[in-house]
């Protein structure tokens, strides 16, 4: 089963935090050592940092018509910062990898099941 | 030879070739580097010379060989570098003593990769490898995941065999329980296939041919074994319906299904193997869920389905088979003998396990139940709910039309 963990920090928080700091250095290095176990284990499928939020392009339709704008689709609190997919055996172990970078991070985790082209049995 | 009669020659001996590597040397994992090896050797030779009077022979020398050079250069490199290591000296074997070439070493092989040490996915990705011959590009794409990650999950089982030090030869009063997780991961793997919605990759429906080759594999092996009968039965009562199971990439609930779509041949060969597995005993989950997908394909049209014998099926079912979707399918049976506000008396009772809390079937069946009692309003919530909580693109679609279909509100 995949679950994607996104993973989200309080936008000034980001903005004003020193990523010079051996404290982020430390996590950096604590969160490498945590996908390095996940691709071990053959559970990681792929993740990625995202860009500042400030950097973001929202396309949306209007009038039928796609357009560009410059900045996020919600201005929120909350920020976006990365994303995690891992391929795992049940929910309970994608909480539990999501706890592992809550813990690590100190920020926000959503763990959201990935939808399936499966048929499931017949009824 | 043509390349589909080498590329079938080969999955049926690489695993023979390999179970008589690790018998006699162990070493599970230069055994299977040695037999991919040999493959490649008899790739270059065979279209040559042509192909071996007895290729298992020519395959099982050449492996060896290679074996035997691998073990050899890993004992002086674990020499050399780590001359007090606590790992058991690699025991090298001289190649004059010969591997028997003519015993069956596939069931001792699935023996092994099914070995309880592993979990589910270990087991699965591992037999399919070693077993079925699989790439490990093949496994990754069947299972929607990197290379990288599939090659992780199939080396670390075999590392953890390793480590658990496994014998292949399985004790005579452990076999049993042994034999029930072979057939537990041929199922996970048939069920991995059947679950394909046929839009995806061309291995995924694959999957469902090597469960049921292995499957064969098993039984001819153990003609006489109950639950080993039933599973193949099961596989290929469930493989006759696939054609009728997905229209338009939607699912089709069995009531609904285009029965002339219907394989005969694998039904006729299915319930006669449900059939000799029923005569032996005791009973087991494979043996009832076999006869009850039996009645199912033995009627022309739903409306002919034996409901009572399925029903009583199902009481049996819930006694030997613990998981809690058994008791779910029983409430669509109780409904169908009984009537569906009886259904869906047993639907509530069923629901009642804390296992079924995130279920999006228990939803779907009350759905279905509603929907016959007349109770509109109520059906469609349980549609939309069910639809909020399956994981299955297909299924969710399927959810909302019907629930689009009943309800009388306009949409927009």
């Amino acid at each position: 089963m995949k679950y994607l963990l996104l993973g989200y920090t309080a936008a000034q928080e980001w903005d004003e935090s020193d990523v010079s700091a051996e404290e982020i250095a430390r996590v950096c290095r604590e969160y490498d050592a945590l996908e390095q176990r996940l691709r071990d284990i053959g559970e990681f499928v792929a993740a990625e940092g995202l860009a500042d939020h400030s950097q973001t392009v929202t396309v949306s339709s209007r009038d039928g018509v796609a357009v560009a704008t410059d900045g996020p689709f919600i201005e929120a609190k909350e920020s976006m910062v990365s994303y995690l997919l891992v391929d795992v055996a049940s929910r309970e172990r994608a909480v539990e990898i999501g706890s592992a970078l809550v813990d690590l991070y100190g920020q926000t985790c959503e763990v959201r099941p990935v939808m399936e082209m499966d048929v499931p049995p017949d009824l | 030879m043509t390349d589909a009669a080498t590329e079938d020659l080969w999955r049926r001996e690489a695993p023979q070739v390999l179970g008589a590597l690790v018998r006699r040397y162990g070493h599970f994992e230069l055994a299977e580097e040695a037999v991919q090896d040999a493959l490649l050797e008899a790739a270059g030779a065979w279209p040559r010379d042509g192909v071996p009077a007895n290729p298992r022979g020519w395959l099982i020398r050449v492996a060896q060989r290679r074996l035997v050079d691998a073990l050899r250069s890993e004992y002086a490199r674990s020499a050399r570098e780590d001359r007090y290591a606590l790992t058991e000296p690699v025991q090298v074997v001289p190649i004059g003593e010969h591997v028997d070439v003519d015993r069956d070493d596939s069931l001792d092989l699935l023996l092994l990769c099914c070995h309880p040490a592993l979990s589910d996915a270990s087991a699965v990705a591992l037999t399919l490898r070693a077993v079925a011959g699989l790439t490990t590009d093949e496994i990754a794409a069947a299972f929607f995941v990197p290379s990288a990650t599939m090659g992780q999950r199939i080396s670390r089982a075999k590392a953890t065999i390793a480590e658990a030090h496994v014998d292949l030869d399985v004790a005579e009063a452990e076999f049993e329980t042994r034999l029930r997780s072979v057939l537990r991961v041929l199922y996970l793997v048939f069920n991995e296939g059947y679950a394909s919605s046929g839009g995806e990759s061309l291995i995924r429906v694959d999957l469902c041919h090597e469960a049921v080759r292995l499957t064969r594999l098993v039984h001819a092996r153990l003609p006489d074994h109950a639950e080993t009968t039933a599973l193949l039965a099961l596989e290929l009562l469930h493989e006759a319906r696939r054609p009728a199971r997905v229209r338009d990439g939607e699912p089709v609930p069995l009531g609904d299904q285009d029965r002339s779509l219907w394989d005969a041949a694998l039904i006729a060969e299915g319930t006669t193997l449900a059939d000799a597995a029923m005569a032996r005993g005791p009973l087991g989950p494979f043996q009832l869920q076999a006869a009850i997908a039996a009645l199912h394909c033995g009627a022309a049209a739903a409306a002919d389905t034996d409901w009572l014998q399925v029903l009583a099926l199902y009481d049996l079912l819930v006694r030997v088979d613990p998981s809690p979707m058994v008791p779910v399918s029983r409430a669509v049976a109780v409904a169908r003998v009984h009537g569906p506000a009886a259904g869906l008396r047993a639907l509530d009772e069923a629901a009642q396990s804390p296992a079924l809390a995130r279920s999006h079937r228990v939803e779907v069946v009350r759905a279905h139940l509603l929907e016959e009692l007349g109770d509109v309003t109520g059906a469609v919530t349980a549609y939309r709910n069910a639809a909020r909580a399956t994981r299955s693109e297909p299924e969710r679609r399927h959810l909302l039309a019907r629930a689009g279909r009943l309800d009388p509100r306009p949409r927009g």
